[in-house]
């Protein structure tokens, strides 16, 4: 057939299966359990940024969200004494499509139990070394990355300098962005997007940690700087390539936080979503300390074959699906 | 109006009172963060490209503007002449409005005139079109092997690049988007 994308070639067929193999053996020599977990939820992941695809099973069926991480499952199976898990597995996110973005995408996720996540770093950069073939990776704060491509510092940005900042690199503010009731992290988030994100990792592989507390997502805030949290995403080749988070452990700020995301949901114009509370449950009962990071398979494997477009790496992308 | 997930190649948008042609689009997302679109837009009307960055969420107005099918009828002193079969309405546009166009322009010919707000800003031609060469150096007979090419002048007057053994009265096909020479037409 000519008119067959390469993504659905023979030959990356074979390679996908092929990097399975390689993650899954990886993790069995470092005894970390398989898990697989429900795609179907009666709950879906609080976040501001995150929209979940809602499956409606038609009158008087109860609705259920297609996951957008198996985050929450995988830490109640922690809470119930699984130990270190991984898991591999389909997720879904709305509207989320682009050449690095498939709307159902493959997601790498897993949890080490005791470890912090500066030692969860460490097995990813040997997981990347392992399948990407890269030289040791480097590690630069959040304030650091800004300090070095932005010229700025983000803890303590002000309008004036983003604008400039948004100016020197030929950029006009979307939106409410250069408003002065516009949000802060959503401007932070710009020139992430915009300006750091091309230039990370383009020689090894880059941690970035230390996020602001005020996207903390799930992790702890820093124990020495309240306006940090224990958060880090990891690039390569100007791509991100996976969040993680030494995790945060505590039911009722989780709460808080998760009302928090929701006011943020609506103030954005979005839906609220309903709490999780057989994970909040699970988390009163008691998280070990643990990190934990998910990561894209698909880009993964884009770098390991050099693809440029998530389609080419994935059977039957979006369009085609 | 477009939200920005519908954004794409090709859609054609109304931004500060012009309209503009999407050529490229990108999304970003900073991995937990804001999502955005990033659109490269071409003006309609002077071809200028300029990069925008939307907010997941923002919406761009639909460009007043459609694609109707109306034949070339002649030029005069720079200006050309259009008509619509149907409807009889006839258009005239400026030399600079054609842009290259008019090098393959010739009567009765049925082209895209794009039509903003009723008014006409461009047109396209078929892909390919046969034209008369009138003039050119002799043709080296059998020479079909080397790359070589020489100017030629055509009917409309366009001046373009064709083999060596083409030669002078012969009609040749035109690949209009790109102005290359794609072989002798077939009379």
């Amino acid at each position: 057939m000519s008119d067959r994308p390469k993504g659905s070639s023979a030959v990356i067929l074979r390679q996908r299966a092929a990097l399975f193999q390689i993650i899954r053996l990886f993790f069995h020599e470092r005894a970390v359990l398989e898990v697989d977990t429900p795609a179907l939820s009666r709950y879906a992941s609080i976040d501001r940024h995150l929209d979940p695809l809602l499956i409606a099973a038609g009158a008087g069926r109860a609705e259920r969200y297609l996951i957008t991480s198996p985050e929450y499952h995988m830490k109640r199976l922690i809470c119930s004494g699984s130990g270190s898990i991984f898991q591999l597995c389909k997720a879904f996110r709305q509207d989320e499509c682009g050449r690095r973005h498939n709307p159902e995408f493959t997601i790498l996720e897993w949890y080490r139990v005791g470890w912090n996540h500066h030692r969860l770093m460490d097995e990813v950069d040997e997981l990347l070394r392992g399948i990407l073939g890269s030289s040791p990776a480097e590690r630069l704060s959040y304030r650091e990355v800004f300090r070095r491509y932005a010229g700025l510092d983000p803890l303590e940005m002000t309008m004036g300098a983003f604008l400039d900042c948004c100016r020197r690199n030929g950029l006009s503010p979307p939106g409410d962005l250069a408003e002065s009731n516009g949000s802060a992290d959503d401007r932070l988030d710009f020139l992430m997007g915009m300006v750091s994100e091309p230039r990370l990792g383009l020689q090894h592989p880059v941690f970035v940690y230390d996020y602001p507390a005020t996207q903390a997502a799930l992790a702890r805030i820093h124990p020495q700087d309240p306006r940090l949290a224990e958060r880090f995403e990891v690039f390569f080749k100007g791509m991100e390539l996976g969040n993680g988070f030494h995790e945060l452990t505590d039911a009722g700020e989780q709460r808080v936080r998760f009302e928090n995301e929701n006011r943020l949901r609506e103030r954005a114009g979005g839906t609220d979503l309903p709490l999780d509370v057989d994970f909040l449950s699970a988390l009163s009962q008691g998280l070990p300390d643990c990190a934990g990071i998910a990561m894209g398979f698909d880009r993964l494997l884009m770098l390991r074959l050099g693809l440029d477009r998530i389609d080419d790496a994935i059977a039957f992308s979006w369009g085609r699906a | 109006m477009y939200e920005t997930n519908e954004f794409r190649k090709g859609l054609r948008v109304e931004l500060d009172g012009q309209p503009y042609i999407i050529v490229d689009c990108q999304f970003v997302k900073p991995g937990k963060g804001q999502a955005f679109t990033r659109i490269k837009l071409k003006s309609l009307l002077t071809g200028n490209v300029i990069d925008r960055t939307y907010k997941s969420g923002e919406k761009l107005s639909k460009a007043d503007i459609s694609d109707q099918s109306m034949q070339f009828l002649y030029e005069s002193d720079g200006t050309y002449h259009f008509m619509d079969n149907n409807t009889y309405e006839q258009v005239e546009m400026t030399r600079e409005q054609i842009e290259d166009s008019w090098k393959w322009l010739q009567e009765q010919m049925m082209v895209d005139v794009l039509v903003y707000k009723g008014q006409p800003i461009s047109i396209t031609v078929p892909n390919f079109t046969v034209l008369e060469i009138v003039h050119c150096e002799p043709g080296i007979k059998g020479d079909t092997a080397t790359s070589a090419t020489k100017p030629a002048t055509v009917s409309t007057g366009a001046v373009i690049n064709v083999p060596l053994f083409v030669n002078q009265n012969e009609r040749i096909r035109i690949d209009t988007r790109t102005g290359e020479y794609v072989e002798r037409a077939k009379s």
